[in-house]
């Protein structure tokens, strides 16, 4: 029963969400969740699981997702009719015989290696996407309509509350799946060949069948999220497999935490709130996300869900209130200081003329505004260092053993 | 017919001579211990034998099949395993983890997609089983990189030992360990490859002579003796080898 009850809230949340945020933009952020959702979780199969690093994973997602917007397009022109709830996995085929061909050779070694050969392969699909316009639909992309299949459950998909239960069955079906993966054999022997390939070579195991099994497994994943995708824009373009789109996946899983299962998810969830919330109030998103990620790498190499990991030990002796103070005597500067260094940048972006800010007008020809930003970001930097000590000393007491 | 064969195996690593014309018949049911000086090529043979590196030039052949152009797996699956001099663990799996992951293809489980872990009662009982008996078990969910390095040695034995093996390669099982650890290793030893074929590196005389039923000198590349440990204790060639250093001091002439 303990080990179902996380399964529980999971379903809950995919359950509850749209009831919570049920307007259009609502709904489609939910949507986008979703997808990236299964999307990072099949990356770190790669990752975090079996130690591959890949700057090419959008191929996967991206042929899985070109696959599902031919079969759409196909029920228009006359092919085969069948039920959109099973575009998915039309895509997750596509995703996986991809995965078979390219991993065949690219599995063969971890490392430097794996990375540039999935690097090239990225270059090479997203420069095809534009050469091989009868498949990718050249710059236009192939577009489809969802709503020509036949109706399931009374549903023809035409709205995107519609899709986002079908996003969400398939959401909680693959990351169920993906779980057990990882208590499997053949999943537990990824990180066995992750840790240490040649002792796992010595215990009998091929490690590159061993690779090419979670490299295969992830590829089908990524088509699922890809057919997600194609269900949800009706739209594919080469900018889905193209290196950005790999490179969005692996911020994602990075920053939710690679090292934990629920790690991507976390990721997923705050990197598409950032990408469609940030990206309505200012121009700079990009720059912010970058600027989050080297944060991430330098200061919590363990992720989102590791920082919440440690407070495992004071929150299991109770200490998790003494925390508190000290969070906020750090957290207040580090946000005011955070705060006035966004306010610069968005005045150095607008060049001229006035930049609202949370509320506030800045006048860029305005001295005062540099300075007074100038300032405020310095002071508060300065008050942010001076309380490091002693939420460290906080943080020690609170996750130390009791004294006997 | 001996279970492994080594029949005038040469290995250079560029102009340097590691093992030259090293033959050598390991009878199954045996207990072989490898000694020489160091840089001998003690290692160098292991690594050849188990398809890490390969010969020169010369064969291999183990259980009447020459193993010298198989990859390490292919070796393994024909009934070989073998620890490192350097233990070589799954550092960020525990303890447990590390014992489950070398027993799953012995007992049948190879890459399944389909059965779980957690499920497998058989299996696990087989790991805390081997847990136990290796003496780690109140270390049972500590990863592998975080454990001491007596027990990081242990758990390279464990390892070794989990697999079934009908021939078990140890290199200096007992090296780094204090003569209390030592000794509950060689006890293991002992225990665990009764009926199965032992071809061990060791610097320790204590434990070679404890554990031997036949040794072999491997000195400057080449096999200078081969014999039961009275045999070797008395051989003059031996002790010149060794300069008079570890086997008198270690070791009363009997």
């Amino acid at each position: 029963m303990k080990h179902l009850l996380p399964w529980i809230v999971f379903a809950l949340l995919l359950l509850m969400l749209p009831w919570l945020f049920p307007s259009v933009l609502g709904i489609s952020i939910l949507n986008e969740m979703a997808i990236a959702i299964v999307f990072a979780l099949s990356y770190n199969m790669l990752l975090g699981q079996g130690g591959m690093l890949s700057f090419g994973h959008a191929v996967y997602f991206g042929l899985g997702g070109f696959m599902a917007a031919h079969a759409l397009l196909g029920m228009e022109l006359g092919g085969p009719i069948f039920s959109v709830t099973l575009i998915p996995l039309v895509a997750g085929g596509f995703g996986l015989l991809a995965a078979v061909l390219i991993g065949s050779f690219s599995t063969r070694r971890a490392g430097t290696a794996f990375a540039m050969i999935s690097l090239g392969v990225g270059e090479l699909l997203a420069a095809l996407a534009l050469i091989l316009v009868s498949f990718f639909g050249g710059e236009a992309g192939i577009s489809g309509d969802r709503s020509l299949g036949p109706a399931f459950l009374g549903a023809d998909f035409a709205q995107d509350s519609q899709v986002y239960a079908l996003a969400a069955v398939w959401t909680f079906v693959s990351t169920l799946a993906m779980y057990l993966f990882t208590q499997t054999p053949a999943g537990r022997m990824a990180n066995a060949v992750r840790d240490n390939p040649e002792r796992a070579a010595f215990l009998g195991y091929n490690v590159q069948r061993v690779r090419l099994l979670s490299f295969i497994v992830s590829g089908f994943f990524a088509g699922v999220a890809g057919g997600l995708f194609a269900l949800h824009y009706e739209i594919l373009t080469a900018q889905n497999l193209s290196t950005t789109t790999s490179g969005n996946v692996l911020l994602m899983s990075y920053i939710g935490g690679v090292g934990f299962f629920t790690g991507p998810m976390i990721g997923a969830v705050v990197l598409t709130l950032i990408n469609s919330v940030l990206s309505h109030y200012t121009e700079l998103w990009l720059l912010y996300l970058g600027l989050s990620f080297v944060l991430t790498v330098m200061f919590l190499p363990q992720g989102l869900t590791g920082l919440l990991m440690m407070h495992r030990t004071p929150w299991r002796r109770g200490r998790l209130r003494s925390l508190l103070r000290p969070y906020l005597l750090t957290g207040i500067p580090a946000t005011l200081c955070l705060f006035s260094v966004f306010a610069l940048l968005e005045m150095l972006h607008q060049g001229s003329g006035s930049v609202m800010f949370f509320g506030l007008a800045l006048n860029t020809e305005q001295p005062w505004a540099w300075l007074g930003a100038l300032l405020l970001a310095i002071a508060a930097a300065y008050g942010w260092r001076r309380s490091l000590p002693s939420l460290r000393e906080a943080w020690r007491s609170a996750s130390q053993e009791d004294a006997p | 017919m001996s279970l492994l064969q080594l029949q005038a195996v040469h290995k250079h690593f560029g102009a340097t001579r590691v093992l030259e014309d090293v033959s050598l018949n390991i009878e199954a049911g045996e207990r072989h211990a490898i000694i020489g000086p160091n840089g001998a090529g003690k290692s160098t043979l292991f690594d050849l034998v188990s398809g890490r590196h390969r010969a020169s030039s010369g064969h291999i052949v183990f259980r009447g099949r020459a193993i010298d152009t198989l990859p390490p797996h292919e070796i393994a699956r024909l009934g070989l395993a073998r620890s490192f001099q350097i233990s070589s663990l799954f550092p960020r799996l525990s303890a447990f983890e590390n014992l489950r992951c070398a027993l799953l293809r012995p007992q049948g489980f190879g890459l399944s997609m389909t059965r779980l872990l957690p499920r497998a009662s058989r299996l696990n009982a087989c790991a805390d089983a081997l847990l136990e008996e290796i003496g780690l078990a109140a270390r049972r969910d500590v990863l592998a990189g975080a454990l001491s390095y007596a027990e990081q040695r242990t758990l390279e034995l464990g390892l070794a030992l989990a697999s079934g093996a009908e021939l078990i390669l140890l290199d200096e099982p007992v090296a780094g360990m204090n003569r209390r650890e030592a000794e509950q290793a060689i006890a293991l030893i002992r225990r665990v490859t009764q009926g199965k074929t032992l071809l061990l590196v060791e610097h320790d005389m204590g434990a070679v002579f404890e554990l031997a039923d036949r040794i072999s000198v491997l000195a400057g590349g080449r096999v200078i003796a081969t014999g039961t440990p009275t045999q070797i204790r008395a051989n003059p060639q031996v002790q010149q080898a060794y300069l008079g250093s570890a086997m008198t001091e270690d070791t009363p002439h009997a």
